[in-house]
């Protein structure tokens, strides 16, 4: 197909390429005419940039934080010792990939062999110490001197029965051994469900400290302030929206009742001239005061008030129930 | 050099240098989309976090391999991607279609998991709220082909085969689709480097 390929042809491809949806000839003869015709190459750049996009659209699911503490510790790992050896030549790309599903815990790093449920490799394990506790002391005991001379007393037998001893001697030190190391076991476990629990509770948390610090950049740094009033409706109602550069506000509500199941509030942003714009729903929570944020439109809409009204749970296009709170934007 | 916010372009030079800090911004900018990327590809959150440290190693390791040529979040998206699909094809399996879903990235940012600056956090849900409001009017007909093509790694003619559309109608439709992105980036105002 290169042979064939025209720079009309290929600047038709290059949609389709830029998103790799094109077949396996066409995508090497697209490939070839670019080697050729680099021109194009910054069109092929702003196409992948713009097919990068579709990455936001899919559906968002938090993220472990596990994740990234054990990929920090690779990295930080290895750019402390690119520092300490500033003149070794750097072999980035035969560095094997980074242990996957690192334990939190870095003990439990230290001994992958004991996890096994069943406890078949650790018995292993410790089968194949008392083998290398038995045979240990015989690898360093020195020879047994050749006799000089013919002696009564058979030093044969002694040595085996020496060795008898030793034997069992290494066997009950060994099953002392194996129990300890089934406590620290034990230990190990009960540590971790500890960690694991603590950890959870930190990130809930943080969770917690991530939210406040969120709505008090709002608080702390208003760009205006819309003081809002109940009406005879919710003569209790009151608050106030916070706003950021006039594209994002936090919005304050308290004094409002609880709705039925099938009703909500929704907020609406009201132009001088125009109907009201609907600006979503108030989320009500189990306390007094409600915390949301809001995003005001963008697209020169002009409004000089903001309200919340009572309407069917799926909303309205326009207000129809009561307003119960209302403020005007100065 | 913006040292207040630094460009994905400027963060990748640092990393190039090995300069770990640099590498953790990076991380706390894409990693989130990333991983929706990975989970929406693959189907199996396990398999997804394990993409996502492959994806971000290779990023530490080869950043001095980014020559400059197009955005830089477009070329970790595609080392992300890449990684995705192939390990997709080792499988030999396809993962449940699901349908593009307009979560709110703080709220559920806000539950648990990671959690990077307040700064960082509402403005990069700004941004893809935009991004998002923006591929949703991108019409349903080009949009499944887009999806089919970038999530699943289908080529034109699979895609045909899999929808029975003649294959004149998917290209026809997944260049309009692509070049409809490319105005949607453009009226979202959003910056190069802010994907």
């Amino acid at each position: 197909m290169d042979n064939q390929v025209t720079y009309e042809t290929v600047v038709e491809l290059l949609p389709a390429y830029a998103i790799s949806a094109l077949e396996h000839d066409e995508m090497l003869a697209v490939e070839a005419y670019l080697q050729r015709q680099q021109t194009l190459l910054s069109r092929v750049a702003e196409l992948a940039l713009a097919t990068a996009q579709l990455a936001y659209a899919a559906p968002a699911v938090p993220l472990s934080a596990n994740v990234k503490r054990n990929l920090m510790a690779q990295v930080r790992a290895q750019a402390d010792n690119t520092q300490r050896l500033p003149t070794v030549a750097r072999a980035a790309d035969s560095t094997p990939a980074p242990p996957i599903n690192l334990p939190s815990n870095p003990l439990l790093v230290q001994r992958p062999p004991e996890r096994t449920p069943d406890g078949r490799q650790e018995r292993a394990l410790a089968l194949g110490r008392t083998q290398q506790l038995r045979t240990a002391p015989r690898a360093v005991q020195p020879p047994l001197p050749a006799p000089t001379r013919p002696q009564k007393f058979n030093f044969g037998w002694a040595a085996a029965a020496a060795i008898a001893v030793a034997a069992l001697f290494i066997i009950w030190v060994d099953m002392g051994v194996q129990r300890q190391v089934g406590q620290l076991q034990t230990q190990l476990a009960n540590r971790d469900t500890t960690i694991t629990e603590l950890s959870q509770q930190l990130q809930v948390k943080d969770a917690e400290i991530e939210q406040n610090r969120l709505q008090l950049a709002f608080f702390a740094a208003p760009t205006q302030i819309v003081a809002l009033t109940g009406t005879a409706d919710a003569p209790a109602g009151a608050g106030g929206v916070f706003y950021q550069h006039n594209e994002r506000g936090l919005l304050v509500v308290h004094g409002l009742a609880q709705l039925p199941a099938d009703q909500s509030y929704q907020l609406w942003l009201i132009p001088p001239d125009a109907d009201p714009v609907s600006a979503g729903f108030l989320a009500m929570q189990s306390t007094d005061i409600n915390r949301q944020q809001i995003t005001l439109p963008t697209d020169g809409l002009t409004y000089n008030a903001i309200g919340i009204s009572v309407e069917p749970a799926s909303g309205s296009p326009a207000p129809t129930g009561k307003i119960v709170i209302l403020g005007a934007k100065a | 050099m913006n040292l207040s916010k630094p460009s994905d372009e400027e963060l990748l030079q640092l990393i190039a240098k090995r300069n770990a800090d640099a590498f953790e911004a990076l991380y706390d900018r894409h990693a989130q989309i990333i991983y929706n990327l990975l989970l929406r590809i693959i189907g199996e959150a396990s398999t997804a976090e394990e993409l996502v440290q492959e994806c971000f190693w290779q990023v530490w390791q080869k950043a001095s391999d980014y020559r400059g040529a197009g955005a830089g979040a477009a070329w970790i998206y595609r080392i992300a991607r890449n990684r995705g699909l192939d390990r997709l094809r080792q499988r030999n399996a396809r993962p449940q279609t699901v349908a593009l879903e307009m979560e709110e990235a703080p709220a559920v940012f806000a539950q648990y998991g990671q959690l990077p600056s307040v700064e960082t956090t509402v403005e990069r849900s700004w941004e893809q709220q935009q991004v998002r409001q923006s591929l949703a009017s991108i019409p349903e007909e080009q949009r499944v082909i887009l999806e089919l093509a970038y999530f699943e790694g289908m080529t034109q003619s699979e895609i045909a085969d899999y929808l029975s559309l003649p294959i004149g109608t998917i290209k026809s439709r997944i260049r309009m689709g692509v070049e409809k992105l490319e105005r949607l980036l453009g009226a979202t105002g959003l910056r190069r480097g802010d994907l």
